[in-house]
């Protein structure tokens, strides 16, 4: 088994085992399952440490969403992730427009030693892009940590720093923080006015009774 | 203050690519400019121990003066304004860009060039011409040299050739050595440029200009290229010639007519005479007259001995010129006019000028144009005399310091008008006119032979000339347009005989386009197969590489055969239905034409769970078995296309046929998604071509609309009707009555 993790995801998977055995002098392929909707197939990336992302374009068979739609949400998601749409219909997914033409590859690619040896290799840097891009992710995220000390964070901040510390600890690049590190400035806050509001309400019920 | 332009160096050399873009091109050009220097002789050589091509031609050469301004002034070229030699010959190109040429052949030049005055040596890397360097930046090396032709060639291994170039290499000429070549020079490669140059350079410059291509142990009869040979391709030469006292003997030769297997059909009384018959099979027509029977009231020959060739050489012709007349194919006949057309007069082998000269108005000095246009009869006419065009011909007339009284002028630029060219040139058009005689008297009788053979032709002719005239003539008239009954039958016997080829023809086609709309429904799962029929074997290629386990081999060979046996399903149901025995019209047991056919269809349907119920009466009716199927197949795709719209779980297809008196009745639906809104309210609206409501993932109409069309077209051969008024009611689900009328055993 390789060290490179690619997960893959196709309504048809009987291909799935042929490519991860042509890969497999360069990449480890995961194949996609159990999952229903876009949320869980991100939920599936951070669970199987993916590196690197490939997704058929035509997913109609079993999802109600297609490649190119996944990868725009993966994309947000996780921007440093490297997706690929391999297809035997790149002009389909070109002329969509959500996916750059660059990251959409004809599924002959694989059909011939030259071309698997090119994506394989093309498959482990994108994997090394990815790792490295973690490290300056890990740099982000002790940044917004030190706000979240100093409680200079905004709200805004403080969802990236969450979004932040999922990646970073799904892919071991963090341990456990105390759970009070999370807990947000603005619930702080709102404790505090509930309490204040509730000394109030106690005083005034004294002063009634 | 005036900035001045450069050109990147690489630039001019694509110039002169574009212009010299072929190895033969290349050649041809650097021959052209051995004629241009006024060469007798010019050899290529080609030597395969030292991967080195030689090209040596003993012409003017060119001085240091010429090598300066000229020759390395890219576009110059001395011949726009000074195109005459001093020996007369007259120089053929004038763009400047031969040079070029060089460097389509090789990287590496160098050159000798030798003038009676003085030699230079200059040598130039192509290379040295590469994006980013301005020409200006570019140089050749050049120096004054005192060696000679033949220590210059020293180093060659071909010794014939070493003779050759001591024999006729003395005062001038210029020697070309090119080193890396960009071709792979091959036995096929030399012989193919020998070959193109015999075909290329006309025969009457034969006796003026030598070449030859010699390879590292060619002799010298071998490597002499033989334009007289019969690889030069013309329709007419005459040879004649003319003594002292004015005997003239005239040779034709015809060579522009191919009979085939059907020559001694043609070639016989009454059309042809069994000399006609030598004549077609290459001897020549022998002519003799006195001269007074040529030039009328000319009894004594005061021109003087003189000869000459002509070749009539058309660069064209129709298909059914081709037809009518037999001409021989003439499409690999190469356009050389430029170069070597129009009739050129020679004294003692030199070329007096400007006679014959390509693209000037002394070109056709015989006036061949006037002729043409005063009488400008086809081949064919009955009464009309045809002539040549002037384009069409070609040669060389040789006269010498013996025809006195045809003088050059004294500056040189062509024969005084004496009366003696006028008669010369009356003599030529006589001489021409032997040509056009001959050819006409050939192509009317062959014409005639035509007609014979296709009356009907002639009878339509007649049908339209009198339909003509009875529209113009008063009524008084009619009677001359009456048309005999025979006639008219045979033509309505033919044209309609000739409907029914296109019927058929036709029918065919409707056939091919449904293959080709089934093939453009499932060419995305046959892309997809082939594709995991490719991975499964470069899996299998892959698992042995690495010494994988034979039973994990074997496996994947076994899955690699199953998607073959599906890859030949889609075949099937594409490809099959235009087979040769499906296309005659023959009684047909429909049950087994059902079933067969939906068994070609079953590995693909099982593939797309779409289940298929049949229910075909035994019967025989008379069709084409792929019209049935055509429809069939265009129904079948339309349902699976209307399956992937719709989350279906159980896709099925209801089949019944029928037979009702001499009608065959089929009812087919299935349970998809039924016709789209836009149809619904008229659904024969989807029987009209390109009607489509089948979209990609990206909403695009990608359905080709045709299906349904040919159906309908293909229903109404049979006087049959598509009815589908019942898909109106329909929520779901599609239907149709079909109805084909014929004959049943």
């Amino acid at each position: 088994m390789c060290e490179y993790n690619i997960g893959y995801i196709d309504d048809d998977s009987s291909a799935f085992k042929d490519y991860a055995e042509l890969l497999e002098n360069y990449v480890t392929l995961k194949l996609v399952e159990n999952c229903s909707t876009k949320q869980d197939v991100y939920n599936w990336i951070l669970e199987n440490k993916i590196e690197c992302f490939i997704a058929d374009f035509k997913l109609s068979d079993q999802y109600t969403f297609n490649g190119t739609e996944l990868l725009e949400f993966l994309n947000k998601k996780l921007p440093d992730l490297v997706c690929i749409i391999l297809t035997n219909y790149p002009c389909d997914s070109i002329s969509e427009n959500l996916v750059s033409s660059i990251l959409i590859k004809d599924r002959s690619i694989l059909s011939s030693v030259e071309g698997l040896t090119t994506f394989g290799e093309e498959l482990k840097q994108a994997t090394k892009v990815f790792n490295k891009r973690l490290v300056n992710i890990e740099n982000d995220f002790n940044i917004l940590l030190v706000k979240k000390r100093e409680k200079t964070i905004t709200t805004n901040e403080e969802e990236s720093l969450l979004n932040l510390y999922s990646v970073l600890k799904a892919y071991n690049r963090m341990d456990d923080l105390p759970s009070e590190i999370f807990k947000s400035e603005i619930s702080d806050k709102i404790d505090k006015i509930l309490e204040l509001a509730t000394q109030c309400v106690s005083l005034e019920k004294k002063k009634n009774d | 203050m005036k900035i001045p332009f450069n050109v990147d160096a690489n630039t001019a050399r694509l110039i002169g690519r574009e212009n010299v873009s072929k190895l033969d091109g290349a050649i041809l050009e650097l021959v052209k400019n051995a004629y241009d220097a006024d060469a007798n002789t010019c050899i290529l050589y080609y030597e395969k121990s030292t991967n080195m091509f030689y090209l040596i031609d003993n012409g003017s050469g060119m001085t240091s003066e010429t090598i300066h301004s000229n020759w390395m002034t890219i576009g110059y070229s001395s011949k726009k304004e000074n195109y005459k030699l001093h020996s007369g010959r007259i120089q053929t190109g004038a763009k400047g860009i031969g040079r070029f040429a060089l460097d389509r052949i090789a990287d590496n030049c160098k050159m000798l060039s030798k003038t009676k005055t003085e030699s230079v040596l200059w040598s130039v890397n192509w290379s040295d011409f590469n994006s980013g360097t301005k020409i200006t930046d570019v140089g050749a090396d050049f120096e004054i040299t005192n060696i000679d032709f033949c220590n210059y060639t020293n180093e060659i291994l071909n010794n014939d050739l070493k003779s050759l170039i001591k024999a006729k290499c003395h005062d001038s000429g210029t020697i070309f050595k090119l080193q890396n070549l960009r071709d792979t020079w091959t036995t096929t490669l030399i012989e193919d440029i020998k070959k193109s140059l015999a075909t290329l350079i006309p025969p009457e410059i034969d006796n003026i200009f030598q070449l030859y291509v010699f390879s590292e142990n060619s002799k010298l009869e071998e490597s002499k290229i033989t334009v007289n040979s019969n690889d030069y391709s013309y329709d007419y030469k005459i040879d004649f010639n003319v003594d002292e006292s004015g005997n003239t003997r005239i040779l034709i030769k015809r060579d522009e007519f191919d009979f085939g297997n059907k020559f001694n059909e043609v070639v016989r009384e009454p059309y042809f005479t069994s000399k006609d018959a030598e004549y077609f099979k290459g001897k020549p027509i022998e002519k003799n007259y006195v001269f007074n029977e040529i030039l009328s009231d000319i009894d004594i020959n005061t021109i003087g001995p003189f000869k000459g060739t002509l070749y009539f050489a058309k660069l064209s012709n129709t298909k059914d010129e081709k037809e009518k007349y037999f001409y021989k194919d003439i499409s690999s006949r190469r356009d050389t006019r430029d170069t070597f057309g129009g009739i050129k007069i020679y004294r003692d082998n030199f070329r007096v000028r400007p006679y014959g000269e390509p693209k000037t108005t002394t070109f056709d000095w015989l006036l061949l144009s006037n002729r043409k246009s005063k009488s400008p009869a086809a081949i064919s006419h009955p009464t009309g005399a045809w002539r040549v065009a002037a384009d069409q011909m070609l040669g060389a007339v040789h006269i010498s310091r013996l025809n006195i009284n045809l003088p050059d002028q004294s500056n040189r630029e062509g024969i005084v008008e004496t009366k003696e060219f006028a008669y010369f040139r009356e003599f030529l058009i006589f001489v021409i006119q032997e040509i056009e005689k001959d050819r006409q008297y050939v192509c009317r009788i062959l014409r005639q032979y035509y007609d014979d053979t296709h009356p009907i032709e002639i009878y339509e002719d007649e049908i339209n000339e009198k339909s003509a005239n009875n529209k113009s003539n008063n009524k008084g008239q009619q009677k001359k347009t009456l048309i005999d009954a025979k006639k008219a039958k045979a033509v309505i016997d033919t044209k309609q005989e000739q409907i029914k080829d296109l019927e058929d023809e036709n029918r065919l086609l409707r056939t091919l386009a449904t293959t080709g709309i089934v093939t453009n429904s499932y060419i995305h799962e046959i892309k997809d197969v082939v594709h995991k029929l490719n991975i499964k074997i470069l899996t299998a290629q892959q698992a042995l590489e690495k010494g994988k386990s034979e039973e994990h081999i074997k496996q994947k060979l076994e899955e690699a055969l199953d998607l073959q046996k599906k890859f030949n399903s889609w075949f099937t149901v594409t490809i099959e239905m235009v087979k040769r025995d499906k296309r005659k019209m023959t009684y047909i047991p429909m049950k087994k034409l059902f079933e067969d056919f939906i068994e070609s269809w079953q590995e693909v349907l099982s593939e797309k769970n779409v289940q298929i119920s049949l229910n075909v009466v035994e019967t025989n009716f008379k069709c084409f078995p792929y019209d049935i199927e055509s429809i069939i197949s265009n129904l079948i795709t339309n349902s699976i296309n209307s399956f992937e719209y719709a989350a279906i779980k159980n896709k099925t297809i209801n089949i019944n046929l029928t037979q009702e008196n001499n009608e065959l009745r089929l009812l087919y639906e299935d349970n998809g998604k039924g016709l789209s809104e836009k149809y619904k309210k008229n659904p024969n609206l989807i029987l009209e071509p390109f009607e489509t409501s089948k979209r990609d993932a990206n909403s695009n109409l990608i359905g080709t609309g045709m299906g349904m069309w040919i159906v309908n077209k293909t229903v109404k051969e049979y006087y049959g009707d598509v009815d589908l008024s019942q898909n109106k009611e329909r929520e779901t689900g599609f239907i149709v009555n079909i109805n084909l009328k014929g004959v049943f055993k």
